[in-house]
């Protein structure tokens, strides 16, 4: 029984490709349906995000399984399997377990130390686990994936700072004002990351926006989107007095807002702070508004700058995730040993003389009238009983090991006779934990 | 008597040692961001409070009055009250971050205190009042609200100054200010190492001799503070030119309430600081004002957090130059406390002239 993963991303393959392959939660029904058909493949869970396209499956042989899963996507993309090919990675073992490890902690993200990944993982789990295409290996696997997911976003600081350029906007915003509730927004002009900015600013509490636009059509219609207020263009400066956090993104070539207004508006406002974030290229304010007292001025450049000394925290904190990733592996490859079979049936003999010679041991103190002969009758039927007992147990359990599931067995039967009290003790801690 | 005397001393050397940890468990929660470290340090600040309550309750015990006959017991409880300022504001405000600022203040005052420890004493007859006691705890615990005023004040001053320099180079304004903090730290020290000849003219007033040995090492006092702050300047600098840091500090609307309200809740308490101390002044000496060197100073203190709340009150003050009022405030509140007790004879001095 072998963990292995089949996958592109957005590393691996570009994204006109990553389209094609992208699955579907009723094609990952389907594709998962195919392969458990075939013979070698005994669990399989997909994994699609727009960034990677992802098959986790356990096989019995991994070359065979990494064929089967190949071609199915292949089939299923409609695209030509060599193609695919090209762009595809296949990890096997520990290092299919590295891989899902490392995805879950976001480390193999476009953005490193993004949050969504784990949902999607954990979703992706789900599906598989209700179709029931998930047995104790890809069951064990992914539970743990997801914790290490946890745990590195609890222990590091991958995802405390923000890298994109919006969210920067609106952290450092937060710097100023420390809840954005019962505050007010200005937007001007209109823009895809203006309009980002402003959602950001929303989801964060912000209590009021207004919007103003060149043209006032503009306006109304951004104002509905965000639930705001449409404001004149021409009196820009007294609503200036109103608003705490400015973002900027016209097309106008010159300053709309100079450092006079901003003076105006600061004493009408009684020197309460504004936040000025400048997104627009042209500028759209007289960079010398942050020379006005209680004034914040970020331009995109600014705001760039920041966000790349985040990214710059966030590979540091990538480095320290690295290393619970590495230790987690290591405790997985250690569990999934314990589950080869071999070494489960030699332990279980091992036990078993254990318990026959003291027991022997225990009946020699006792019975000293025997002689020689009778006490060699008494070991023979002591190993008669051990083997008999361990026969049938024994020749299951080899036979099961190349079955589907066939590791429940083995763990099965380490629990009924308590060979491993470490990874029983463990288990028992991952139940709890729900 | 004699085993809670020493009972108080435990406590109060406990005291001084769990803020002195704290401290550190602040800054190092201010540096890494490491929540235990923070959650430790508000543990043991709390205990370390509550063994300094004890202390201070204990001195009133054996001595038979309010902590506050001499400088020991007065400045004991500014530190107390530093100390249940921050941890009530704590509860109030997300300002975890300025224990930083705030508990390394309460230690230095604290453990100055234990500089001139002395056990209880009866008091000098003029100091038997009632009013006395209300006088000088009222104007502690206003001083404590200064000094949080000051931390405040202090951290928004740092916050204001890496926004508004968009993180950058900022290095050199890190370095000023420590250097200028190592320089005074290092001339300070290098002063108490000198031990300079006293001699008192005919009017009792102590004056200092420096010998040239005395001036020397004043100057290697302040060259090592002075290379102490540049390399802490330029590491800190470092840190903070990093944009998560400030990140850690309160934001700048929560730093500029606390100071505020800090001042705002002292005022008043300074106010009735002085009345009671001039009503207690007009039953000891017979009149109600004497324009003794703590009086003035004491007028001045009060005009100049009047000016404050003044300033912001109806001039629309507030950000950066209210919060270097607030800094400057505790010099002066320092000044009016110590400064004048060690530096100008008068009736409040602490030790009999």
């Amino acid at each position: 029984m072998h963990l292995a993963v089949l996958g592109i991303n957005h590393k691996s393959a570009p994204v006109e490709l990553r389209e094609k392959v992208s699955l579907n939660d009723e094609r990952c029904g389907s594709l998962s349906e195919h392969l458990l058909a075939e013979a070698p493949i005994t669990e399989v869970v997909p994994l699609s995000t727009c960034n990677r396209t992802e098959i986790y499956l356990v096989a019995s042989r991994p070359e065979a399984g990494r064929r089967e899963a190949l071609a199915s996507l292949a089939r299923t993309a409609g695209i030509d399997p060599a193609e695919l090919e090209a762009c595809a990675y296949f990890h096997e073992g520990e290092s299919a377990v590295y891989h899902l490890y490392r995805v879950a902690a976001s480390l193999d993200s476009l953005v490193v130390g993004e949050a969504q990944i784990l949902g999607q993982i954990k979703e992706a789990y789900h599906q598989a686990h209700a179709r029931e295409d998930t047995s104790v290996l890809l069951n064990r696997l992914f539970r743990n994936a997801i914790e290490v997911g946890k745990r590195v976003r609890t222990d590091t600081r991958i995802g405390e700072n923000p890298v994109s350029v919006s969210s920067v906007a609106v952290d450092l915003v937060k710097r100023v004002y420390d809840d954005l509730e019962g505050h007010t927004a200005l937007l001007l002009g209109a823009g895809k990351m203006s309009e980002l900015t402003a959602t950001h600013l929303i989801a964060n509490g912000i209590s009021s926006v207004l919007v103003s636009n060149r043209t006032l059509a503009r306006a109304r219609e951004m104002a509905a989107r965000f639930d705001g207020t449409p404001v004149p263009f021409e009196q820009l400066g007294d609503y200036l007095a109103l608003a705490d956090v400015v973002v900027c993104s016209t097309g106008a070539p010159h300053y709309v807002i100079r450092k006079g207004e901003v003076e105006r508006a600061m004493r009408r406002r009684h020197n309460k702070p504004i936040f000025f974030i400048d997104i627009a290229v042209p500028r759209d304010i007289d960079p010398g508004v942050n020379d006005v007292y209680n004034a914040f001025l970020y331009d995109i450049d600014d705001l760039n700058e920041v966000a790349a000394a985040n990214a710059a925290e966030r590979e540091k904190e990538a480095r320290k995730a690295e290393k619970i990733i590495q230790d987690e592996v290591k405790e997985f490859s250690r569990w999934v040993s314990s589950l080869e079979a071999v070494p489960t049936i030699t332990e279980l003999r091992r036990m078993a003389e254990e318990i026959k010679q003291g027991e022997l041991e225990k009946a020699r103190r006792k019975l000293d009238g025997l002689s020689d002969k009778e006490m060699q009758r008494v070991e023979a039927m002591a190993s008669a009983i051990v083997n008999k007992l361990m026969h049938a147990p024994t020749v299951e359990l080899k036979k099961a090991a190349d079955e589907r599931g066939g590791y429940m067995y083995v763990e099965s039967l380490r629990r009924l006779f308590g060979l491993n009290g470490r990874s029983r003790r463990e288990e028992d801690g991952r139940r709890s934990d729900g | 008597m004699e085993a809670l005397v020493r009972t108080e001393e435990i406590l109060f050397i406990a005291a001084v040692i769990s803020y002195l940890v704290c401290s550190g468990l602040f800054i190092w929660y201010l540096i890494s961001r490491n929540q235990a470290a923070g959650r430790l340090g508000m543990v043991l600040l709390v205990m370390g409070w509550l063994a300094h309550t004890a202390a201070l309750a204990l001195r009133w015990q054996t001595s038979g009055h309010a902590p506050m006959a001499n400088l020991y017991a007065s400045l004991s409880l500014f530190g107390w009250g530093i100390v249940l300022f921050f941890l009530i504001t704590d509860r109030f405000y997300p300002v975890k971050v300025a224990g930083a600022m705030v508990v390394p203040v309460a230690f230095i005052i604290t453990s100055v205190a234990g500089v001139f420890y002395e056990g209880p004493q009866e008091l000098m007859p003029a100091l038997q009042s009632y009013w006395l006691w209300i006088h000088v705890t009222i104007a502690m615990l206003s001083y404590g609200l200064f000094a949080l005023a000051f931390g405040a004040g202090f951290i928004y001053i740092i916050q204001e100054y890496l926004l508004k320099k968009q993180y950058q180079n900022v290095i050199l304004g890190f370095v000023f200010l420590f250097v200028a903090l190592g320089l005074v730290i290092g001339l300070w020290l290098g002063s108490w190492w000198a031990e300079p000849a006293r001699v008192a003219d005919e009017l009792g007033r102590v004056d200092k001799i420096y010998a040239g040995e005395d001036i020397l090492k004043m100057v290697i006092g302040s060259i090592i503070g002075l290379a102490v702050g540049l390399i802490l300047g330029y590491a800190a600098g470092k840190g903070a030119a990093r944009p998560s840091f400030s990140k850690r500090l309160p934001s700048l609307d929560v730093l500029d309430e606390v100071s505020y309200r800090a001042v705002a809740f002292g005022f008043p308490m300074l106010t009735i600081g002085i009345i009671t101390g001039s009503i207690w002044a007009d039953q000891a000496w017979g009149s109600w004002w004497s324009w003794d060197p703590k009086e003035t100073w004491s007028l001045i203190t009060w005009l100049y957090y009047g000016a404050y709340l003044h300033t912001r009150l109806t001039m629309g003050w507030r950000g950066r130059h209210s919060a270097l009022l607030a800094v400057i405030g505790l010099v002066v509140v320092l000044f009016t406390y110590l400064g004048v007790n060690l530096l100008l004879p008068g009736l409040h001095s602490y030790t009999p002239t």
